[in-house]
């Protein structure tokens, strides 16, 4: 699962764009945190670099969710947390100053339409915690099987020091038989 | 498993169950429903889950979930609780908005509940036995199939009021 979370860290663009001035400015979540934050029931989560009908470029990114798996420990819930640096759960003082952005925005996609997921930012807590206390939501959701753009909005919000770049979470109550969601064009917006 | 407009009411069969329901209102976006069975031989319990959905600008669910077990489960008033309040907070609500209630789903016990997130969005649910009975040995409340329901559609009390889950092959 590390490596392939490292070989899905190397292939996504950094995607990092200055154009005309800050008006100009997005920051890919891809390129900027890893995707090393697995929380719940890890075993039950397979996240890899897809590329059928990817929402942009070459890939984007599939993540499924199989909770029917022989784990008697098992929470019932899971997610993934896009970090930074990687592995920072609030224990590194280090973070993305994504001062000045205006929102978050996403493209996401079910692979048959009525899957149900929450997505978030900020929130990651301990020593160090995120600028973004209390996590950013979308609210749970349910997806489209045709890719959809959503946007958290950052207005007003301590973006100095963001270590939870982006959050997904889901839990069993929600997709008893499991999900398989694809992503794309995760990005900080100026 | 299967895909239709919205209507006035639906009924949809996966394997023996027969879930009847009608949608409180009609929206302009298209309603779907999946029908998903999950029954690994490794795995207990069977799942039968139906999903209800509408997305677009108007973004609303309504999942059906039973669940069959290999043997009885409690059954009991407070298990039956718990186990709502689980599902709404799994679905965001607010733990300190929710509030239950007894009721009866064909004919059988249950327990509604209200709550909502901290966006403004209502969770309306039922969670009830449809083979609920009393194990005079253990003296407690027993159950074989479970069934939980909850909706974020517009007027979810009526649209609950209106579900009907049959098992067409009882044993």
């Amino acid at each position: 699962m590390f490596a392939g979370l490292l070989f899905l860290a190397s292939i996504l663009t950094f995607g990092m764009d200055v154009g005309l001035g800050e008006e100009a400015k997005n920051i890919s979540v891809s390129g900027t945190f890893s995707p090393s934050g697995l929380m719940g029931d890890i075993d039950a989560v397979k996240l890899t670099s897809w590329t059928a009908n990817p929402h942009s470029g070459p890939t984007c990114i599939q993540m499924i969710y199989d909770p029917r798996f022989n784990n008697s420990a098992r929470v019932r819930w899971a997610g993934i947390y896009w970090q930074y640096p990687a592995n920072n759960w609030g224990n590194m003082q280090q973070g993305q100053n994504l001062t000045g952005a205006k929102n978050l925005t996403f493209w996401v996609r079910g692979d048959k339409g009525g899957e149900i997921a929450e997505f978030k930012v900020g929130g990651i807590i301990g020593q160090y915690p995120d600028s973004i206390e209390i996590p950013l939501t979308t609210g749970v959701i349910v997806l489209s099987a045709n890719w959809t753009t959503y946007t958290i909005d950052l207005t007003g919000q301590d973006l100095s020091h963001v270590k939870g770049g982006f959050c997904w979470v889901t839990n069993e109550d929600q997709n008893p038989v499991g999900s398989t969601i694809y992503l794309d064009d995760i990005y900080f917006m100026w | 498993m299967t895909l239709m407009p919205s209507s006035q009411a639906e009924t949809i069969q996966i394997c023996s169950y027969s879930v009847s329901f009608e949608l409180p209102t009609r929206h302009e976006n298209k309603t779907n429903s999946n029908a998903e069975l999950c029954n690994e031989e490794t795995n207990d319990p069977d799942i039968y889950w139906i999903n209800v959905f509408t997305t677009g600008s108007d973004n609303y669910i309504a999942p059906f979930t039973l669940r069959k077990f290999d043997d009885p489960q409690d059954a009991s008033r407070d298990a039956m609780e718990r186990e709502l309040e689980d599902i709404l907070i799994h679905f965001g609500a607010a733990e300190h908005t929710i509030a239950l209630d007894d009721g009866a789903i064909d004919q059988c016990y249950s327990i509604k509940g209200t709550a909502h997130n901290n966006m403004g969005v209502n969770w309306t649910g039922i969670y009830y036995w449809m083979d609920r009975y009393w194990d005079p040995s253990q003296h407690r409340w027993l159950g074989w199939t479970s069934c939980a329901v909850i909706s974020s559609y517009p007027n979810s009390e009526d649209f609950l009021d209106r579900v009907h889950i049959v098992n067409l092959t009882p044993n």
